[in-house]
């Protein structure tokens, strides 16, 4: 009696622990930190509150031959939480409720191999058609840096969706709060310690180390995220930090921080709008917007391809999107197949003439 | 004072009857889910997340900051009762935990570490409640010099988990410094030690691993035993031997008071973090001569200051997430995702832009503290005797955790992978007297150790001066060189005397 007693509860334990850790949790929604949480497979739909309206549609038509039939696999390289996590499900979700999509959509997170498990995953997809993968100017130097022999000409580029511009920051009252002590400074002699990602905001970085010629004068430390490089900066451990608007904008607020020079053609909003673009500096505009965007595998079919492009149009008219980039701070940058393309395949070009 | 009433008119808030029933079901949920190994506090908040939406954001947020909390309880249950670290904090908890419940002792092991989470838990909430944004600013003292002296001391301090044979120690302590660097590097973006296996770039991941070096490598060394535990089997644990006497409760005082305080104020450091803090509290333990019995052979002392330690860590991380918007570690990275969900953006202006919510959110850690504790109290005596189930259940039992751990923790059969090679060597460690503890260490302390020291050696422009011309880091390398020659400083002063005589 008391074996039975045991084996049931043992049953109950690994039954509840077997369906937590296949369920799979998700929705750790932090644009701050892209590497917090574990890889998690869900299912697409996601409920959230933020997202109440449910219109009740057909399937929109899109003018292309294709009509999506099976399960979709969405395949991220970032763990649940992640940016590129975050952007997915907006996007599977906003298909699902604006009834573009009626299949279901399957998000796959799998940071293996610094994701590039999954981006060979999407490539060999058995169903090209049904299969999206995630993908940023940021996660260049993964893709491009690794030997998996692969670059953005093996996968058909579909929609580049969002994009997220960058300043330079420094501390407030620090001996480099403005461009101009930056510049004397280097001019000068002085080396001057950076902090940012090692992806886009290193190339954007360095974009504008050579604008100005002074190369030889910053030292670039790596950091995981921008939200790390931030507290380094406010720590006083390096001079200047890099960082895009959602992640500093709050120590901006706070006074902590003050933005010296906004790389991009023109002004940030309130309150970052007092830092100065590179034309106003006098110098050439410096801009490297980090996009954000979807891959299909190679073999996926034209007509395929134009569909999906042409659903995440529609994705990127929705109120749904306006709102969440608005939250994140991020900038409109729906562009057609071929514009995509050209986008992707130039950030893959100055990525590798950066190196 | 003004603290105090902050506080009270927080309590308001976090004790009405839905806000205590929320913190009641997130602590439930906490203990159950950190009690599974892989899952731990990190998954754990990712997946209860989406249950908290069926609140209002207060109500939310003090659910999960209860399952949070909780979660911190429930990682000791399964390594003191089944030698499984659910997390990487818990690996210290089963050096002493385990051992005192096969000592027949399991009620004990739980009650010790459950009070001591508790009242480490409770010091870490006073300290956050007085120091909380002086401490932060305090926290960010801690740039890459600082860091690589601090990881300096804790290396240092691995070698007091030595036991025996010192050259088998170093020699792991070694394997595990060499696992550490494999993956692609933080600071240059090279791939090191990976042998074009592409799953490597990552890096070793290391729930998987301790999961399969203590988890699978004891279901290896059970396979090899004869029927064990049928002494265990026929005792009968009663709940008079959860009950802690006079003399349990003063042999964790020291530990717990210490641990508590150390343990908070280590959670401030971003980076840092709880596993951070039991490993330096438990070293610290191990080296106090106030110990009654040796620790690793089941001591109290032990089991109080690993737990004490991680919980006080656990509240202090909250001071930099809430004065800050830093998250000190992966899983209040989480939790700020979920503030932010509700449009709450913790960091500068939390305090004074939305106090109702923050002190809410400390007043409700007290309440959830109280209510795990009270939940884990009950749990104590139905769940103790796990201990006592015989090896033909226990051995598949653990094995099928194992491999649910290890896929849990990355949803990938590379983690399985991870875990079953982890097992087979973390059993060829047991059979020849190789302590597997120092390794995992030396693996965890040596990625924060190298990427500090890399970005440190970068800032001064390869000048060494940048650790000797910072006041904290400083500090911390003459602790380093003190323990470095204290042995010799010892014997020299032993001599002396001896002449002297």
């Amino acid at each position: 009696m008391k074996k039975k007693q045991i084996a049931l509860l043992m049953t109950g334990v690994l039954t509840v622990a077997t369906l937590l850790a296949g369920c799979g949790g998700k929705e750790a929604e932090d644009p701050k930190e892209p590497d917090n949480s574990s890889t998690e497979q869900t299912e697409a739909p996601a409920e959230t509150p933020a997202e109440a309206e449910t219109p009740e549609e057909a399937p929109a038509e899109t003018g292309s031959a294709f009509t999506p039939e099976n399960t979709v696999t969405f395949n991220v390289s970032s763990k649940a939480g992640g940016n590129s996590d975050l952007i997915t499900r907006t996007l599977t979700d906003i298909c699902t409720k604006e009834g573009l999509v009626d299949v279901t959509f399957v998000v796959n997170n799998n940071t293996d191999g610094s994701g590039n498990i999954v981006r060979i995953e999407t490539n060999e997809s058995s169903d090209p058609d049904h299969t999206l993968l995630c993908f940023s100017s940021g996660d260049m130097q993964s893709l491009l840096d690794s030997d998996i022999g692969m670059t953005v000409k093996d996968f058909s580029p579909i929609a580049t969706v969002a994009a997220d511009k960058q300043l330079i920051f420094a501390k407030t009252g620090g001996k480099y709060d403005s461009f101009e002590k930056v510049l004397a400074a280097v001019e000068g002699g002085t080396k001057v310690n950076v902090g940012g990602t090692k992806s886009n905001e290193m190339t954007v970085f360095n974009m504008f180390a050579e604008e100005i010629e002074k190369t030889d004068m910053f030292n670039y430390m790596m950091y995981d995220s921008s939200n790390e490089s931030i507290t380094a900066l406010l720590g006083d451990h390096i001079d200047l930090a890099m960082g895009s608007p959602a992640a500093a904008i709050s120590y901006v607020e706070s006074g902590d921080i003050v933005p010296i020079v906004a790389l991009s053609d023109e002004r940030f909003i309130a309150p970052l709008d007092g830092a100065p673009t590179m034309t106003e500096l006098g110098y050439d505009v410096v801009q490297s917007p980090m996009w954000r965007g979807v891959l299909a595998p190679g073999s996926m079919s034209e007509e395929a391809q134009q569909f999906w492009n042409e659903t995440f149009k529609k994705v990127t008219e929705s109120e749904a999107w306006q709102e969440y980039l608005n939250k994140y701070l991020l900038s409109p940058y729906y562009n057609d197949l071929e514009t995509s393309r050209e986008i992707m395949l130039q950030s893959q070009e100055d990525y590798l003439a950066g190196k | 004072m003004e603290t105090l009433s902050y506080l009270l008119s927080g309590f308001q808030t976090a004790l009405t009857f839905q806000n205590i029933g929320a913190a009641a079901i997130g602590a439930i949920l906490g203990i159950i889910v950190g009690a599974m190994p892989g899952i731990g506090s990190l998954v754990g908040v990712a997946l209860l997340l989406p249950l908290t939406y069926a609140f209002n954001p207060t109500t939310a947020i003090i659910m999960l900051g209860a399952i949070y909390y909780a979660n911190m309880f429930g990682g000791a249950f399964s390594s003191i009762l089944i030698n499984v670290p659910g997390d990487a904090p818990a690996i210290m908890t089963a050096l002493d935990g385990y051992p005192l419940a096969r000592k027949g002792k399991p009620g004990k092991a739980l009650m010790v570490a459950n009070m001591s989470s508790f009242l480490g838990g409770l010091l870490g909430m006073v300290v956050l409640t007085f120091f909380g944004p002086a401490l932060a600013q305090f926290g960010l003292k801690f740039g890459p010099a600082e860091m690589t002296t601090l990881m300096l001391v804790a290396l240092s301090s691995i070698s007091w988990l030595i036991e025996g044979n010192v050259m088998k120690g170093l020699a792991v302590t070694c394997i595990g410094i060499l696992i550490a660097t494999i993956g692609i590097s933080t600071n240059t973006g090279e791939a090191r030690y990976t042998f074009g296996v592409l799953h490597l770039l990552s890096g070793v991941n290391f729930i998987p691993l301790v999961v399969g070096f203590i988890g699978m490598a004891q279901v290896f060394n059970l396979l090899g035993q004869e029927e064990r535990g049928n002494d265990l089997v026929v005792k009968k644990l009663s709940i008079a031997d959860c009950k802690l006497n006079k003399e349990d409760f003063s042999r964790m005082g020291a530990p717990v008071v210490r641990s508590g305080l150390l343990g908070s104020v280590i959670g401030f450091i971003p980076g840092a973090g709880a596993t951070m803090a039991s490993i330096v509290s438990y070293t610290i333990q191990k080296k106090s001569k106030k110990n009654k019995e040796k620790l690793g052979t089941g001591a109290i002392e032990g089991i109080a200051a690993s737990e004490a330690a991680n919980n006080g860590a656990a509240a202090g991380a909250f001071g930099p997430l809430l004065a800050l918007g830093i998250p000190g570690s992966g899983t209040t990275a989480v939790l700020l995702g979920g503030l932010m969900m509700w449009g709450l953006q913790p960091g500068p202006r939390l305090f004074t832009d939305s106090p109702d919510f923050a002190w809410g959110l400390i007043s409700s850690l007290y309440v959830s503290n109280i209510i795990a504790l009270l939940l884990a109290l009950i749990m104590i005596p139905l769940i103790m005797k796990v201990i006592c189930i015989p090896n033909k259940i226990l051995i598949p039992t653990i094995t099928v955790i194992c491999f649910v751990g290890a896929y849990a923790s990355t949803t990938s059969m590379w983690g399985v992978l991870i875990m079953i090679i982890g097992g087979i060597m973390g059993y060829i460690f047991q059979r020849f007297g190789y302590s597997a503890s120092p390794m995992l260490l030396a693996t965890i302390l040596s990625v924060t150790f190298e990427v500090n020291l890399r970005r440190a050696l970068n800032i001064s422009g390869g000048s060494l001066s940048i650790f000797v011309t910072k006041p904290l880091s400083l500090i911390f390398l003459l602790i380093f060189v003190g323990l470095l020659f204290s042995p010799v400083i010892k014997k020299a002063y032993r001599k002396a005397k001896a002449q002297k005589a």
